[in-house]
């Protein structure tokens, strides 16, 4: 008897449908062949280009973005967005600028607390978000606009004290074998992020949050803690961002963080992250962000004005944002019509099992109680 | 004279067949009666007449005009109006907005008129004797009886020729009211086609009755020869020739799961008394929304009980959440009732799915160990039958039949002995069934334990060595040995008490 249901479950193995190959490339993949692309490209743009300080300069602009990007990523990756990182990163950069300066504290205390105000910021939003049940939209925006009134209001518009010589020397002028500091950072991050996203069993638990949440809590898993930490990081990073900003520009502005919000979020989609969480990898989010930095450089060569690069940003995420759209799960592109052929044959499949297996009503009907199902399943 | 006449309707899903033509007739002034057993086709001749779905082929005659198919709105429009079990009211609606929906009154410049909605959901709630409720107030905020009776407004309000009720005193304590206006209905000419589970309620209005049983008719009853247990036996038929691997007997005395006077809000749940054994496969039968998923809920954390208690290994427990179900003595799991919503990561591999509630233990200070990972997923879809080729694919394009045996082996693989199966075997194909059912006696075998609900009443009898019957949120019976038989269930299941023995196991 059991020796037939072996042979039956590799019948039904083989039954599966193949796998279909994918056509094509990968996004990321795509992705980095733009970016190796567009370096060369640049000379149209300026006859100075391509040169190794080209090369170098998008490696060091990279590398913030990259930063902020991989704690944007976490928190997308959960399903969630974090609105509040221009905000957190120019507070970070004011607040490190203004105790190490006015205060006359080290630059490690200094650190140590700037690093502390982003976690804080970032907890404050992981509570509302996960235990508050607020939207994260919705709670980071308004954290987001606090923090800024409160920096705007203990400023008075103009933050006092400057970068640390330190952080100058390591983020802004300092060299390894000729290479700037910055880019050895940019390296390790990498490295870091990618461990921790993909090989962590933190990195693969929030995998599983973003999958679904209420999966996740009959799994088992602490979701409003694990959703709690992407936040937390998410501050964490963009606290680190504001200190490699302050020592790159050499003194704290109010509007240092402000053209990171969107390239963050470009970034992580444009690398291959679904908006709506579960998918993605880090080596894609930073090949977004190689992609972004790269056609900001080109931008600024050309002496566009700051309004054209935002327009160009925000062009890229939607353009990202309607390729995803178009594909299926697990990327393979397919026909169209193939696609809405399964899915109405999924849709028939639901039809009958939920007809079979319980008295259920409309679909109308059997959606609303499936919500009420859940909902009590989420309390 | 009939109003409304079904000819040869048949519709199936995928190989699934539904209905098989199926012929009936509501005449004028006439409360027919629709049974049959959870799966019978009752559901889906309740779409079909309402719009919602088309039939493969036969015809549907409303007063010998055919009827528009696929188009709830038109059907409405012909005369004939629903109140469907899971009820279609918009929570977050008001009682005015929902009664008049889809036509709101409008005012001068075509807009909705706040004003003249409230007058006009005033007067029919007064018309259906419904004015303890408030028209202003949100849906969401009415207590379900009271939902239910809004239901039922809602479908008398559209006059209709023929009334479809479903279930339509689920939640409903008293039938006073419902009868009532049933009454008026066939008064003037209308037809009411009453599903029900609640056999003395049919006996009290039906003039006629039809039993499905698999998507065919199988029987037909008027109210002079009505015999409830006949009709059990039409509901039952002769079983499905399933067969389920041998019992052994590997219970033993050791009580892993107690359940004291469990309740849930609202009498959902009703002061339960449950016991599970160590080796022991204890069986829930009832019809859909009897309990049986806030038991399920309770019992992982789910659910917070509004009274009971909850003992394991003797000992009293509180379960908050299905994490600490998980470590709470042998360690609690439950096998979900949704795979794709509740059970799978739809997008993550197969294998990722088996490993992820185990993470943890098999990382090394807080870092995946690909090698492990592979060697504990490969197991794990050994023991419960996957074949490893698929293990690597996202879990959502596996068949049917494979994502029940992840979901299973997910939450084996917790290492929880005390297993909690909400209808295990559903929607998936014969061979995987009997996989699971093997696949859950080996289970017992190693010491587990298992509460498993389902919805095929032969699925209990042939695998549980106990079972539950719950109605109403109450224990209505307990079978075992020679009394575990699928009369003895559906009886209890449906609310009927036909041997004094049972009535020992009400609580």
């Amino acid at each position: 008897m059991s020796g037939s249901a072996q042979a039956d479950a590799k019948g039904a193995g083989s039954k599966e449908v193949p796998e279909r190959r994918r056509k094509g490339i990968s996004q990321v993949t795509l992705v980095y062949l733009i970016v190796l692309a567009l370096i060369p490209l640049s000379r149209l743009i300026s006859p100075a280009f391509p040169s190794t300080d080209q090369v170098e300069n998008i490696l060091v602009l990279g590398s913030f973005l990259a930063i902020v990007a991989f704690g944007q990523g976490l928190v997308i990756l959960t399903g969630g967005i974090d609105l509040s990182v221009a905000a957190i990163i120019t507070a970070s950069a004011v607040f490190m600028s203004a105790i190490t300066g006015a205060m006359g504290n080290s630059a490690l205390v200094g650190v140590l607390l700037t690093l502390g105000v982003g976690i804080l910021i970032g907890l404050f939003n992981g509570i509302g978000v996960a235990y508050l049940k607020i939207p994260p939209f919705i709670m980071t925006l308004a954290t987001g606009v606090m923090a800024t009134s409160i920096l705007l209001g203990q400023t008075n518009g103009s933050p006092s004290g400057a970068s640390p010589p330190v952080l100058r020397e390591l983020f802004g002028t300092g060299r390894i074998f000729g290479i700037p500091i910055t880019i050895f950072f940019f390296a390790a991050l990498v490295f870091v992020g990618w461990l921790i996203q993909s090989r962590t069993t933190y990195g693969q638990r929030l995998y599983a949050v973003g999958n679904g949440e209420i999966v996740a809590r009959i799994s088992g898993l602490p979701v409003k803690q694990l959703i709690t930490s992407v936040y937390v990081v998410s501050g964490l990073c963009c606290a680190i961002a504001g200190i490699m900003l302050l020592g790159f520009t050499a003194g704290a502005n109010l509007s240092i963080g402000n053209d990171y919000l969107l390239p963050s979020i470009a970034a992580v989609v444009v690398g291959g992250t679904a908006i709506k969480g579960g998918t993605g990898r880090y080596l894609g989010t930073v090949a977004g962000v190689l992609l972004l930095t790269t056609v900001s450089t080109d931008i600024s060569a050309m002496q566009l004005s700051e309004g054209w690069k935002q327009i160009v940003y925000g062009a890229i995420v939607l353009a990202a944002l309607v390729l995803s759209r178009e594909r299926p799960e697990g990327g393979s592109r397919t026909n169209i019509f193939a696609r809405l052929r399964a899915r109405k044959r999924e849709e028939d499949m639901d039809e009958g099992h939920g007809d079979v297996s319980k008295g259920a009503a409309g679909p109308g009907q059997s959606a609303a109680s499936q919500n009420e199902h859940r909902r009590s399943i989420s309390q | 004279m009939p109003v409304v006449t079904l000819r040869d309707v048949s519709k199936s899903f995928a190989a699934t067949r539904a209905l098989d033509s199926v012929s009936l007739e509501l005449n004028e002034g006439e409360v027919h009666a629709l049974l049959g057993e959870n799966g019978a086709g009752k559901s889906t001749l309740v779409k079909i007449l309402s719009g919602v779905l088309q039939p493969d082929t036969g015809d549907v005659l409303l007063a010998g005009e055919r009827l528009p198919m696929g188009s709830p709105r038109d059907v409405v429009g012909k005369g004939i109006s629903t109140a469907f079990q899971e009820l279609s009211l918009l929570p977050n609606l008001t009682v005015a907005e929902n009664l008049l929906l889809p036509e709101l009154p409008r005012g001068v410049v075509g807009l909705v008129s706040g004003r003249r909605t409230r007058r006009r959901a005033s007067e029919l709630l007064k018309r259906y004797e419904l004015t303890e409720i408030d028209p202003e107030i949100p849906v969401g905020l009415l207590t379900l009886a009271s939902k239910q009776r809004l239901e039922i407004a809602k479908a008398l309000s559209h006059e209709p020729h023929l009334l479809i009720l479903d279930e339509p005193t689920a939640a409903l304590t008293d039938t006073d009211w419902l009868f009532r206006h049933v009454a008026k209905v066939t008064d003037r000419g209308g037809a009411v086609l009453y599903i029900s589970h609640r056999l003395n309620e049919i006996r009290q209005i039906c003039e006629r009755g039809t039993v499905l049983r698999n998507g065919r008719v199988v029987g037909s009853f008027v109210r002079s020869d009505f015999n409830e247990s006949r009709l059990i036996s039409m509901m039952i038929g002769r079983s499905l020739d399933t067969t389920f691997p041998p019992r052994e007997n590997t219970v033993s005395t050791e009580s892993v799961l107690e359940v004291k006077g469990l309740s849930v809000d609202g009498g959902v749940l009703n002061s339960v008394d449950l016991t599970l054994k160590k080796g022991e496969i204890v069986g829930v039968a009832a019809l859909e929304g009897q309990g049986q998923r806030e038991l399920f809920q309770s019992l992982y954390g789910l659910r917070r009980p509004s009274g009971g208690e909850i003992l394991i290994e003797g000992d009293p427990v509180r379960i908050r959440s299905p994490r600490q179900a998980l470590k709470t003595g042998p360690g609690i799991a439950l096998v979900p009732e949704e795979r794709k919503s509740e059970a799978l990561f739809l997008k993550l591999s197969a294998r990722q799915n088996l490993i992820l509630p185990i993470i943890g233990e098999i990382s090394t200070s807080g870092f995946v160990r690909p090698r492990r990972v592979r060697e504990r997923s490969d197991r794990e879809a050994d023991a419960v039958n996957v074949a490893p080729g698929v293990l690597d694919r996202p879990v959502g394009r596996l068949s049917g039949g494979n994502q029940q045996k992840v979901a299973i082996g997910k939450t084996v693989l917790t290492g929880a002995r005390c297993l909690l199966l909400f209808d295990p075997a559903r929607g998936i194909d014969a061979a995987t069934k009997l996989e699971v059912y093997q696949f859950i006696r080996r289970l017992v075998g190693e010491g587990s334990s298992v509460l498993m609900y389902s919805s095929e009443l032969p699925e209990l009898v042939g695998l549980c060595d106990r079972v539950y019957a719950l109605y109403g949120g109450r224990v209505a019976g307990e079978f075992a040995g020679a009394n575990l038989t699928e009369h003895n269930l559906l009886t209890a299941a449906v609310g009927h008490t036909m041997e004094p023995a049972t009535e020992g196991g009400v609580a």
